[in-house]
């Protein structure tokens, strides 16, 4: 005989698990549309049609940023990496004052005819999780490890605890 | 383009001092409320948690 | 038919609020259902508890919002990190704790759980609203935007409606029992949104960016930065624990006295 406590704390754990499972296989079936953006690869391997609109994210890739005015309207083309594939795109409009190279980025927008490139009509900044005060990233430039325009800043192991000073004496180190 | 971000700052932190004031004087005043008034009602003598409500 | 006095839910309650037995089964979890022991062990540390939090909240905010160094890109916005951080982890413990107790309230009948979860959900919700709108204060300036659908905030807003509705629940019928079984079970079920919230920023791509400080591997966050954080997170989740106990006990003692008087207006009326 299993007394009244033990059978309640059966029924909870079976349905703890079955509630686990069934929110388990929906998050696994809706993994798609849970992602709040595609990354470059992504776009690459599965081909969006022209036109259906969606997120893309990634890095603002160094040296492909070309800003000019058409028809009075400031415009801007980039490429967005993530390190294994690269997409062109092309936004018009007043970036956000975070835009730079190197920066993470989420555009919205779609492919355009040919899968030439991506019109983006929104473009927003995404944060790494790295947080430095503005001497120790200067440190860190000056010591050759990092470079902003290049993407995130390097293993917080080498930068989080050490003096300005410290990173830059580490040169070459 | 260098943006002000002082008022989102000087929100959040208003924002915090708002909510986690409001709830602890709220539970302050309740807290006080119902120690006076189980103090009050509470036979001599015989309660446990009356004891702290002095 | 095992029908000791422990699982004899509503016998139990009443005895417990109107003469606070002391431990009747052997069962070591109901040492701690006893809300006489409750309040002997628990009243005398409430203002240590709360005087503490304040102090330790103040440092940290003040540390925070003045003495912070700001981040080389985000520049002042940084510092909204010290409430937006610290709110988030206490509101994901405060509900992890509430969950615990109504493992407890199902499984064993505690009465003091039931307590427990009636009084820590506003106090758990407060800090997550102000999560979420410390969050959205830091996005417009940081993202270009108050507020995106991704797996992060929208978790963070399922929990946020979860207090919500644990809080209503438990609140909703005149027989207070019916209302803790009920929030009993909506606090267990919800608390498989926890994981989910944890795990967003890696599961999916998101907006939100990725844990700063993990169990595993150096902390992102520069050491100057981190102190005021590690300091305001310890005084959040101080006040937390000050204002939960200081509503369970209060809550305690409203139905202490409520029974006496009732027991009088019995005696009396007789």
């Amino acid at each position: 005989m299993m007394s009244r406590k033990k059978r309640r704390l059966w029924i909870v754990i079976a349905c703890g698990l079955g509630l686990s499972t069934a929110v388990a296989l929906m998050l696994v079936a809706f993994r798609s549309s849970l992602s709040f953006f595609m990354s470059p690869q992504q776009v690459a391997a599965r081909h969006p049609p022209a036109g259906r609109v969606f997120r893309l994210g990634g890095i603002v890739q160094a040296n492909t940023v070309v800003m000019g005015t058409r028809d009075g309207a400031p415009y801007t083309t980039f490429r967005i990496t993530d390190g294994r594939a690269s997409i062109p795109v092309v936004y018009t409009g007043v970036l956000p004052g975070l835009f730079r190279q190197g920066q993470g980025v989420v555009t919205i927008g779609a492919m355009s005819r040919g899968d030439r490139e991506f019109l983006a009509s929104t473009v927003l900044a995404k944060h790494g999780a790295d947080y430095m005060p503005r001497d120790v990233e200067m440190a860190l430039r000056k010591a050759g490890k990092w470079n902003p325009k290049f993407g995130p800043p390097p293993n917080a192991g080498a930068w989080d605890d050490k003096s300005p000073a410290q990173i830059e004496a580490s040169n070459n180190g | 383009m260098v943006k002000n971000t002082l008022p989102y700052v000087v929100g959040s932190y208003g924002a915090a001092l708002a909510i986690i004031g409001i709830l602890s004087l709220t539970t302050f005043f309740r807290y006080r409320a119902a120690r006076r008034r189980l103090a009050a009602v509470e036979p001599r003598g015989r309660g446990e948690s009356g004891s702290a409500a002095s | 038919m095992d029908r000791s006095p422990a699982t004899d839910y509503a016998a139990d309650a009443q005895a417990a609020m109107i003469a606070a037995p002391t431990s009747k089964s052997g069962a070591w979890l109901h040492r701690f259902a006893n809300p006489g022991r409750f309040q002997r062990l628990v009243q005398p540390l409430i203002p240590w508890i709360g005087w503490a939090a304040l102090i330790v909240c103040s440092v940290g905010l003040v540390w925070g919002f003045a003495f912070a160094p700001a981040d080389w890109q985000q520049g002042i916005a940084s510092r909204i990190m010290y409430v937006h951080v610290p709110a988030a982890w206490v509101a994901m413990n405060g509900y992890a704790a509430l969950a615990i107790c109504s493992l407890l309230s199902i499984v064993w009948r505690h009465p003091l759980a039931d307590i427990a979860a009636k009084e820590m959900g506003p106090v758990g919700a407060g800090f997550t609203g102000l999560c979420l709108i410390t969050g959205s204060l830091w996005g417009k300036p940081e993202w270009g935007t108050y507020w995106v659908w991704d797996a992060r905030l929208t978790s963070v807003l399922i929990l946020f409606f979860l207090y919500l509705g644990h809080m209503a629940l438990i609140r909703a019928f005149d027989n207070p029992q019916h209302g803790y079984r009920a929030a009993a079970i909506l606090g267990l079920v919800g608390a498989i949104n926890l994981p989910i919230i944890v795990f967003s920023v890696y599961w999916w791509n998101s907006l939100h960016q990725g844990n700063s400080i993990t169990l595993t591997g150096p902390s992102k966050i520069y050491v100057t930065m981190l102190y005021p954080l590690l300091i305001s997170t310890l005084g959040f989740y101080l006040a937390f624990i000050a204002m939960s106990l200081a509503r369970i006990s209060s809550g305690i003692m409203e139905n202490r006295a409520r029974a006496l008087l009732l027991a009088r207006a019995e005696r009396s009326g007789s």
